[in-house]
């Protein structure tokens, strides 16, 4: 009786200074990201990519999530054929470069709570989607990334073999996607498809990894910018539809009032099309229980 | 001349009651045919009220809604069209099965009908369109506009809010041609390439002089306008507004923003909408221009004017200043006819003297159709007064 109670007290002990926080004790956080050359099809059309995968199987940019207090130790391995960097705006500067088959690493400490950008700041890396999400904090709550991708499939074979160096005016992307998917696979997602209850804080990151300005329009609910990184006007205002600039990421806070299952889409309408036809590409989905 | 010049709406439909339950017919055609401003006729499909004696005509951008807030609306939709329709009620926020969303709703099947019901909870500006193969049915023209007003006092823009005199609304919308000239042969989707752009539904010239889409004279510095302003195209659009009209933006999406804010130019991205208070200089003779966008490489790729300032042809002499008001006038057949005198017949006379219409004015503000007269002058007779109406 005597050692289980003893147990019990040191079982309470640990739990009660877990339960304080786990920022009362940083924790240093490993990952590793590889630079892969891959691709996306749909069938009709498949763009060259290139993404920060967490495996060397993975198909999508990895998201990295933290709690707060937590310090990133980052290891960056570069397997495509070209040099690239990494890249977090104001965090990391675009000078680290990683040659081919080489690497890097990176300690990271975030101050300030939200979604962070990191990109390979090379054309061939960031126009090929090599973008990805690190979200800092929000651990208590639900949290679900959209990392919006477009690209055209001559275009990346273009740009991938370097005889493309820019956007070209007559751009006409044919894939549109969500964390490298299109719908309907968006409902097998679960950082994509957002899910929770009628009364719940629910945090939603978008990141515009593509090479245009996307609009978004919520079905059933309005939202909360929490955070824009170019459209800055936008910070706290309630919105169903608005815009988001290329390379921009933004925070949005959704507190469901209402059960049910709608659309959250792309309003630029061609972008809702997969293979030319719709529904599909950048069309996801809000479930929500009572 | 002390008559007070009346502010005319360059709305085309309005539906205005006090809070209540609301009932509306719409319906939806196809094979309707519009003129470009270049004199192309092209191909569109649209929404129309269904007027009490059963006749619509399905207009680009389909009929202004106007409800008030706490409003119980049903909207019966009678799909009058050989294809599937939707009506999606964009921002209003409504439950999952009145979303207008074939995969999770339904689908109006061809000359079948469906009820729609909401509650308009919040005051502001917002759109309604087609859910069915959205790319193309969409931009084949099958959306509208819809204000919420700040019931009771509706002539402010949200409780507390800055009052207005005259309001108006823009829903501005672009189509490629082609696809209107042939919508059976539009794949692949991601071809579309808008190439005429709009200002409910005109463009160009057809808007700069279209009468019913200009914001009128102002009588005085102590106007204090409100612009409904919305974008369902695929370009993004950005008003440029002169400084002597002291734009700024109170409320977006229908909600009243964190802080608002002087607009001396004003970016919209495809499905937003804002609501805009002018307080206009003195004197103004000059234009808005509206500015659009190309998505996939940001060019810009035209500029509409929405002229200000330009005289619609009104005799000030035989309009009432305080009791009725009647916008858009000129029109192009529908129009509004507000009093708070109603009770009385309102009867339509062409210049031989001849009545063409008679109708019992039953509320505040009564929709009337007129768009199968012959183009010309016409005098309304109403408690005792008369009105001159132009129908172009």
């Amino acid at each position: 009786m005597y050692i289980w109670n003893m147990r019990k007290i040191k079982f309470l002990i640990a739990f009660i200074f877990i339960s304080l926080g786990k920022s009362s004790f940083s924790a240093i956080v490993y990952d590793t990201l590889y630079l892969l050359q891959n691709s996306l099809s749909t069938g009709a059309y498949t763009i060259q990519t290139r993404i920060f995968a967490s495996s060397l199987t993975d198909t999508t940019n990895a998201i990295i999530e933290l709690d707060e207090g937590d310090v990133l130790q980052l290891h960056v391995v570069n397997l495509d054929t070209l040099e690239h960097t990494f890249t977090i705006d104001g965090i990391v500067e675009n000078n680290n470069l990683l040659n081919p088959n080489g690497g890097g690493d990176f300690t990271i400490t975030f101050t300030e709570k939200g979604p962070y950008r990191y990109y390979s700041d090379k054309f061939y890396g960031k126009s090929l989607g090599a973008s990805g999400i690190i979200m800092y904090g929000y651990e208590n709550h639900a949290r679900f990334y959209w990392n919006l991708f477009e690209q055209s499939t001559p275009l990346t074979q273009d740009i991938a073999s370097l005889n493309q160096m820019s956007i070209p005016i007559d751009y006409q992307p044919d894939i549109f996607s969500i964390n490298m998917k299109v719908h309907p696979d968006l409902n097998f997602d679960a950082k994509a498809k957002v899910t929770g209850n009628v009364g719940d804080t629910i945090y939603i990151t978008i990141l515009n990894s593509g090479n245009m300005e996307h609009p978004f329009h919520f079905h059933g609910y309005h939202v909360k910018i929490l955070k824009a990184s170019q459209n800055t006007k936008y910070t706290n205002w309630i919105k169903d539809s608005f815009g988001i600039a290329k390379g921009e990421i933004m925070l949005l806070e959704l507190i469901p009032n209402q059960p049910g299952i709608f659309p959250v889409h792309n309003h630029n309408l061609i972008t809702i099309t997969t293979n030319g036809v719709y529904p599909g590409g950048m069309l996801n989905i809000i479930e929500i229980q009572p | 001349m002390k008559n007070i010049l009346l502010s005319i709406f360059i709305l085309t439909t309005w539906v205005v009651s006090s809070q209540t339950n609301r009932f509306i017919r719409m319906t939806a055609e196809m094979l309707k045919i519009m003129t470009l401003d270049d004199g192309t006729d092209v191909e569109y499909w649209g929404y129309s009220l269904i007027r009490d004696n059963g006749a619509y005509n399905a207009s680009l951008p389909g009929p202004f809604l106007e409800f008030n807030k706490g409003d119980t609306v049903t909207i019966r939709f009678i799909n009058n069209s050989p294809e599937d329709h939707t009506i999606h009620l964009h921002g209003l926020d409504v439950d999952q099965a009145n979303d207008g969303v074939p995969s999770t709703s339904f689908a109006i099947n061809p000359y079948d009908s469906v009820d729609y019901e909401f509650v308009a909870n919040h005051a502001g500006t917002f759109l309604y369109h087609c859910h069915v193969l959205t790319t193309l049915h969409l931009t084949m023209g099958m959306y509208g506009m819809i204000v919420v007003n700040n019931y009771p006092d509706s002539l402010r823009l949200f409780d507390g809010g800055p009052k207005f005199t005259k309001q108006y609304s823009f829903i501005t919308s672009d189509m490629d041609k082609d696809w209107n000239l042939n919508p059976l042969s539009i794949n692949p989707m991601f071809s579309f390439r808008a190439n005429y752009f709009m200002v409910n539904g005109l463009s160009g010239n057809q808007l700069y002089t279209s009468n019913s889409d200009h914001i009128e004279s102002y009588y005085s510095n102590t106007d204090t306008t409100v612009l409904r302003l919305s974008n369902i195209g695929y370009s993004k659009v950005r008003y440029i507004f002169p400084e002597e009209l002291n734009a700024k933006a109170y409320m977006s999406d229908g909600r009243v923003l964190t802080q608002s804010f002087d607009c001396d130019t004003l970016e919209i991205h495809p499905g937003e909408r804002y609501s805009i208070v002018l307080i206009p200089e003195m004197d103004i003779d000059t234009d808005i221009f509206v500015e659009y966008y190309e998505a996939r490489n940001g060019e810009l790729q035209h500029t509409n004017r929405i002229r200000l300032n330009r005289n619609l042809g009104l005799d000030e002499d035989d309009l009432s200043a305080e009791n009725v008001l009647i916008y858009p006038n000129p029109t192009k057949g529908l129009f509004y006819f507000r009093t708070p005198d109603t009770g009385k017949e309102l009867y339509v006379f062409d210049l031989s003297g001849k009545k063409v219409y008679g109708e019992k004015i039953h509320q505040y503000s009564t929709p009337i159709n007129l768009d199968d007269l012959k183009k010309g002058m016409y005098i309304l007779k109403y408690n005792g007064k008369s009105f001159k109406l132009v129908i172009h």
